[in-house]
């Protein structure tokens, strides 16, 4: 079922006695009053979450319905932000997948030479990618330098990333990059 | 009306104009960015004015002292819901524009598509309703939908510095006083306008001729 | 940051330098106006700019940009002249007492320190070496006055920096220099009291990025401002995981936990655990790298699973290893990239969260490198400048070969995981809902990848050992991948012992073992997730301390620790000097508050003897004290030198070196010729920024169209004066040359009463400032939008760091056509 704001505040009655539980963690008092607002309706689900942007790191509670997102406030239980934003926290509803026609959703692949983008699948692009990765790295791969020391990287290939990623991804993309013997890892913190 | 109604504080000496009440009010209420996407005119201030899709703008002016420094304040331009509504006065109709019982609100409803615009809008001395395409009116509701919930309205809850506070009308003007008191020393100019006309509050650190109006711009 | 976000609110005084904080952290203001309301805190905004952080403050002051040791300068002038410094602490925390070997010197004429070499351009650091007796521990003059004393020479060096000297380099007033110092030294030289510095990128954007950074913290440690609530130096750091993503160090020369990256010259592990294991001969110091050891081997234990074994070195060969001194961060990078033929060096390339092509310093060169790749993947959760590349600005199509795939990925709220803020804090989310259409989280991306490369490797291929050997076993399994990668950061016993059983999280990282008994992905972060839960997602805010810790929201490195070298924050016997706003306190037995760095007992015994079994506070350094006199590759104590582009031919401090020697500028091509210092062409410095409104390069925020609107174009603020100069008129559109682009970046004209032209060295210098959040290729694809500020910037770099110096750089202005 799929809950409009508008829709939710109309049936939301006020009521108390109502347990509230969600993501395996226990709301605090403020955010629980606001969430009361909410509680009848089917469907509606709040996941707590951390902002995007810049490092202050303030929490946001996230309310969705039928896969969509239907609000994203400040986390008043938050003790950094104490449900307040800027104006790039309070737009966050806007970067939801489904409420922001601009987000890329499809595979794409630009051919040598092209002048427009295709779409493609995921079968195809990680086959074709994989098989790059293998062919530079086995033709670039240096086992000993010019000094005779052993070494075991590829220089002909290169990484930027990322910041944006949460840490176990990039405790993974490290790991991802350094099997493969990558020395040019950077991100961000260059920058 | 319960406890005197509701009322805004807005502390201009703390804004730092980051406008989250700009944007947490086109996210709680829905409201489109404007399109076609406005330019830049020389200025941080944007969209250029209020409309049906923007009941909250954060205004910017700079001012150069006497001394070779400068001043730039911000101003939030929305509805001051006055006590005694001019625009409810010179509505035809009496349903089209309404005071919520509990809060003091002034909603514009739906019938205000039958009336003139020209004349709510003159009407208003703060130059605050706009006209959507489907001809009805538009502004700032107080979020009376979160209210009346026991929420705060959408651009207070967002603001980070505090310059924003809503609550019982009279514990609003009593905190006014009270920071009154506290910022004379620094801000020798410092008023609470209209205090007894409007639920908009605006405390200003400067003197008022330092601050963007919506008649200037 | 040594401190956390709101610890800002404990602060005495706050000054905000090299940082917009209202429009970039805009949440850290509330924090500022609670020290403010609770103590009185006076706000100093220092800025070339006025800005909406100026706006607020108590204390505005204008300076040039790329003068802030100058500036800094003079307040260490300030302080050392009038002895405003935290005695014990100086005396007892940092290496002031320190004598310096006979050696040292730097030169006022040739503005060079000893041990310079012009052929590398680069300074031998052991020349800076401290005088030892004969069992190698270092010679000390406690009462500061040997001439050889780290704090005699920081006065001699610093006596060159007076007032009038600092405001012809800075354009400050004096009389506003000496309001600054005043205002900041004298409300927190005291014990007790504290003040903060709040910098980001407007310090570490410059030629001398890591020394601006320096010279503050040693004004802070002569302040005894560093380990105590509202102190510290904090770095707001722009993005909501650069901190987690460098602590997992996602750059050439660091493995996660900032252990190094091995060189071509550590052939085995045991020469790695030589080289990188710093020793001591300081007999209190806890020389804590001296673990580095158990952090690597739990490391490769993480990497590579049970094929890591005592006989192969735990697979420390599967490890890429650089050549010994040699550099690979981006600026190199892209210069190879950029230089190389088609195809010939680097030929793949990932774009992963990245935009390059509008991020990078001198982006027409990042584009032209771009093409020169045989394939290039994106991964992002819009389209780029760099996904875009090969239909941007006086790109044509049809001749790059390059092969472009772009792989949607999930946004934040579409994804599991956690991410560490600027206080250090790692904080985990959820996923509110599915990603979009066929976007996938990263992590997803990462393990379908790696699957089929390494089954491609299965067949055969060039040394496919740490393929096929490293650990993958996180997907499909019943918990989920982020719940097991968050696990195996934190690390396992491998073996039962007294610690615990085979299988179980180990606890923290004192349990860590350098005989592959123990794995741990990320020493630093050991402790995140253990057998009673997510530490990371704990959400029980506040607590017993007064300062707030909130030891139990969310979990923080090192070992929950909310200030570092917090044992610095109390006095010999383990009293805090701020007692109002104590960070921890000796019990007589333990210890009180938040986490210690270390839970050794107090340097003194109650009874006012020396304590043999304490440790110095300063536990990450070898000599277990803070370094006011430390060695940096451009020189053991900052100095002012002008940046690559600057209205200046010669160092206003009257030596011959114009440009810190030891920069790297990479050899000369036609995409990054350098403007001449001095020179008429480009006389108007330029420096880049950001905007609340926008973030980055704007990729996350252009597209948004809430905010698109509030900041929809590239603009250029100026002051009336230079406006006047030039005829422009507020919302002109004009064009912003440099010699990197010389046919200009359009902007519109914000001209403001908020820059003021300077008077430097007697003559009249503008400034102007542009955000770096735009480019062609959103809100809409117009390759005729040239807008993106980095076509402007050099790339060239800090030599500590690398960063490039986006912060000052010369251009001109002209109303356009």
């Amino acid at each position: 079922m799929l809950v409009t704001r508008r829709e939710f505040l109309k049936t939301s009655a006020f009521t108390a006695g109502v347990a509230i539980t969600g993501m395996g963690f226990a709301l605090g008092p403020v955010e629980a009053h606001a969430e009361q607002l909410r509680k009848n309706i089917e469907g509606a689900t709040r996941t707590t979450t951390i902002c995007p942007y810049c490092g202050v790191g303030c929490g946001f509670v996230v309310h969705a319905s039928g896969g969509k997102v239907i609000n994203i406030e400040g986390d008043a239980d938050h003790p950094i932000n104490e449900g307040t934003a800027c104006s790039k926290g309070s737009a966050l509803y806007q970067m939801a997948g489904g409420n922001n026609v601009n987000r890329l959703t499809k595979v794409r692949y630009r051919a040598a030479g092209a002048t427009e983008w295709e779409e493609k699948s995921w079968e195809w692009v990680i086959g074709q990618i994989a098989a790059k990765i293998k062919a530079t790295r086995d033709e670039t791969f240096t086992e000993t330098n010019e000094a005779g020391k052993t070494v075991n990287r590829t220089l002909g290939i290169g990484s930027l990333g990322s910041a944006a990623m949460d840490n176990e991804e990039c405790w993974l993309y490290q790991k991802f990059l350094r099997a493969l013997g990558l020395v040019y890892v950077e991100h961000q913190a260059r920058n | 009306m319960a406890e005197n109604g509701k009322s805004f504080l807005i502390d201009t000496t703390k804004c730092t104009a980051c406008r989250a009440c700009q944007v947490a009010c086109k996210q709680w209420n829905e409201l489109a960015a404007e399109d076609p996407v406005p330019t830049n005119r020389g200025t941080y201030e944007n969209p250029p004015d209020l409309s049906a899709n923007t009941w909250v703008l954060v205004r910017f002016k700079e001012t150069g002292l006497s001394d070779g420094t400068v001043a730039w304040n911000f101003l939030r331009n929305s509805c001051h819901h006055c006590i005694d509504a001019p625009c409810k006065q010179m509505a035809d109709n009496s349903d089209s524009i309404t005071i919520d019982a509990q809060t003091g609100a002034v909603l514009f409803g739906e019938g205000t598509k039958n009336e003139s615009f020209e004349k709510i809008r003159k009407a208003c001395p703060f130059n605050i309703p706009r006209q959507g395409s489907d001809g009805q009116l538009y502004k700032c509701t107080m979020c009376v939908d979160r209210v009346h919930n026991g929420d705060l309205p959408a651009c207070v809850k967002v603001c980070p510095v505090g310059a924003l506070q809503f609550g019982d009308r009279q514990d609003m003007l009593d905190a006014a006083a009270d920071r009154l008191d506290a910022i004379r020393s620094d801000y020798p100019d410092a008023a609470v306008l209209d205090r007894k006309e409007v639920r908009l509050l605006l405390l200003l650190g400067d003197r008022q001729s330092m601050y963007a109006t919506a008649a200037e711009s | 940051m040594t401190n956390h976000w709101i610890d800002i609110g404990n602060s005495d005084v706050i000054l905000i330098m090299g940082s917009n904080a209202a429009e970039n952290h805009p949440i850290s203001m509330r924090w500022v106006n609670k020290a403010r309301e609770d103590n009185g805190a006076k706000l100093i905004h220092v800025d070339p700019r006025f800005t909406r952080t100026s706006a607020v403050a108590d204390i505005y002051a204008p300076l040039r940009s790329g003068s802030d040791i100058a500036f800094l300068g003079g307040m260490l002038k300030y302080i050392l002249d009038n002895d405003l410094i935290h005695d014990e602490y100086v005396k007892n925390y940092t290496n002031a007492a320190f004598l310096v070997n006979e050696d040292y010197e730097f030169d006022t004429t040739t503005g060079l320190f000893n041990g310079y070499d012009a052929d590398s351009g680069a300074y031998d650091k052991t020349a800076w070496a401290f005088q030892t007796d004969e069992d190698g521990v270092i010679l000390k003059d406690e009462t500061l006055q040997n001439e050889r004393c780290v704090y005699q020479l920081l006065k001699a060096h610093y006596s060159r920096y007076d007032t009038a000297t600092v405001s012809g380099i800075t354009g400050t007033p004096e009389a506003k220099l000496t309001e600054v110092y005043q205002a900041y030294v004298d409300a927190c030289y005291q014990p007790g009291k504290s003040g903060t510095i709040m910098y980001a990128m407007g310090w570490t954007q410059h030629t001398v990025g890591a020394q601006n950074i320096r010279t503050m913290a040693m004004a802070q440690l002569l302040l005894g401002n560093i380990g105590v609530a509202g102190g510290g130096v904090n770095a707001l750091r722009g993005e909501a995981n650069v901190q987690g993503s460098t602590d997992h160090c996602l750059l050439y020369h660091i493995l996660p936990g900032y252990l190094k990256t091995p060189e071509d010259a550590q052939t085995t592990l045991e020469e790695y655990k030589t080289k990188w294991t710093p020793t001591t001969n300081e007999p209190r110091s806890a020389n804590w790298w001296q673990h580095t050891p158990k952090y690597m081997v739990s490391f490769l234990k993480s990497m590579y699973g049970e094929a890591a074994m005592t006989d192969n070195d735990f697979g420390y060969d599967w490890l890429p290893k650089r050549d010994s001194g040699a550099n690979y961060a981006w600026q190199v990078m892209f210069d190879v990239m950029y230089k190389q033929e088609e195809g010939k060096e680097i030929k793949g390339f990932f774009a992963w969260g990245q935009n390059p092509a509008g991020s990078s310093a001198n982006t027409n060169k990042v584009r032209q490198a771009l093409g020169k790749l045989d394939w290039l993947v994106c991964v992002n959760i819009y389209g780029t400048e760099t996904s875009e590349f090969w239909r941007g600005p006086g790109m044509d199509p049809a001749s790059i070969n390059t092969e472009v795939f772009e792989l949607p990925c999930a946004a934040s709220i579409e994804k599991e995981g956690s991410i560490s803020n600027s206080g250090r804090w790692a904080q985990w989310r959820y996923a509110a809902i599915d990603p979009p259409g066929d976007a996938k989280p990263d992590a997803e991306i990462m393990d379908e990848l790696l699957t089929a490369i390494k089954a491609l490797y299965s067949a055969g291929g060039v040394f496919p050992d740490p393929i096929l050997n490293v650990k993958w076993d996180y997907f499909g399994q019943t918990e989920k991948a982020a719940v097991l990668l968050a696990k195996e950061i934190n690390g396992y016993h491998l073996v039962d012992s007294d610690n615990g059983t085979a299988g179980s999280l180990v606890t923290n990282f004192t349990k860590l073992a350098d005989d592959g008994t123990t794995s741990s992905g990320n020493w630093l972060y050991c402790q995140s997730y253990n057998e009673d839960g997510n530490n990371m997602a704990r959400r029980k805010a506040g607590g017993t301390d007064s300062i707030g810790l909130n030891p139990e929201w969310a979990w923080c490195w090192p070992i929950n620790r909310r200030i570092i070298y917090n044992r610095a924050s109390v006095d010999m016997q383990g009293n805090p000097y701020d007692t109002a706003h104590p960070v921890i306190a000796w019990n007589g037995e333990g210890w009180d508050g938040d986490v210690p760095d270390g839970g050794w007992a107090p340097m003194k015994n109650a009874d006012g003897t020396d304590n043999p079994d304490s440790k110095l506070p300063f536990i990450m350094r070898s000599h277990g004290v803070s370094q006011v006199f430390g060695p940096m590759a451009d020189g053991p104590i900052p100095e002012h030198y002008e940046p690559l582009e600057s209205p200046l031919a010669t160092n206003p401090m009257g030596h011959a070196q114009r440009l810190n020697p030891a920069v790297y500028v990479p050899p000369a091509d036609e995409a990054s010729p350098v403007a001449t210092p001095g020179g008429s062409e480009y006389p108007i410095i330029c420096s880049t920024y950001r905007v609340t409104e926008h973030w980055q390069s704007g990729v996350m925020t252009r597209w948004v169209p809430w905010l698109n609107e509030l900041q929809p174009e590239m603009f250029v603020e100026m002051s009336e004066e230079l406006a006047t100069q030039k005829g422009i008129a507020n919302g002109d559109r004009v064009l912003v040359k440099g010699i990197r682009q010389p046919g200009g970046v359009k902007a519109v004209a914000i001209v403001t009463k908020r820059f003021k032209p300077f008077t430097i060295q007697g003559n009249t210098v503008h400034q102007v400032g542009i955000p770096w959040c735009y480019g062609w290729a959103a809100p809409t694809l117009d390759n005729t939008r040239v807008s993106n500020a980095n076509l402007l910037t050099p790339n060239v770099g800090d030599p500590n760091t690398r960063i490039p110096e986006s912060k000052a750089f010369m251009v001109d202005i002209v109303k356009e056509a």
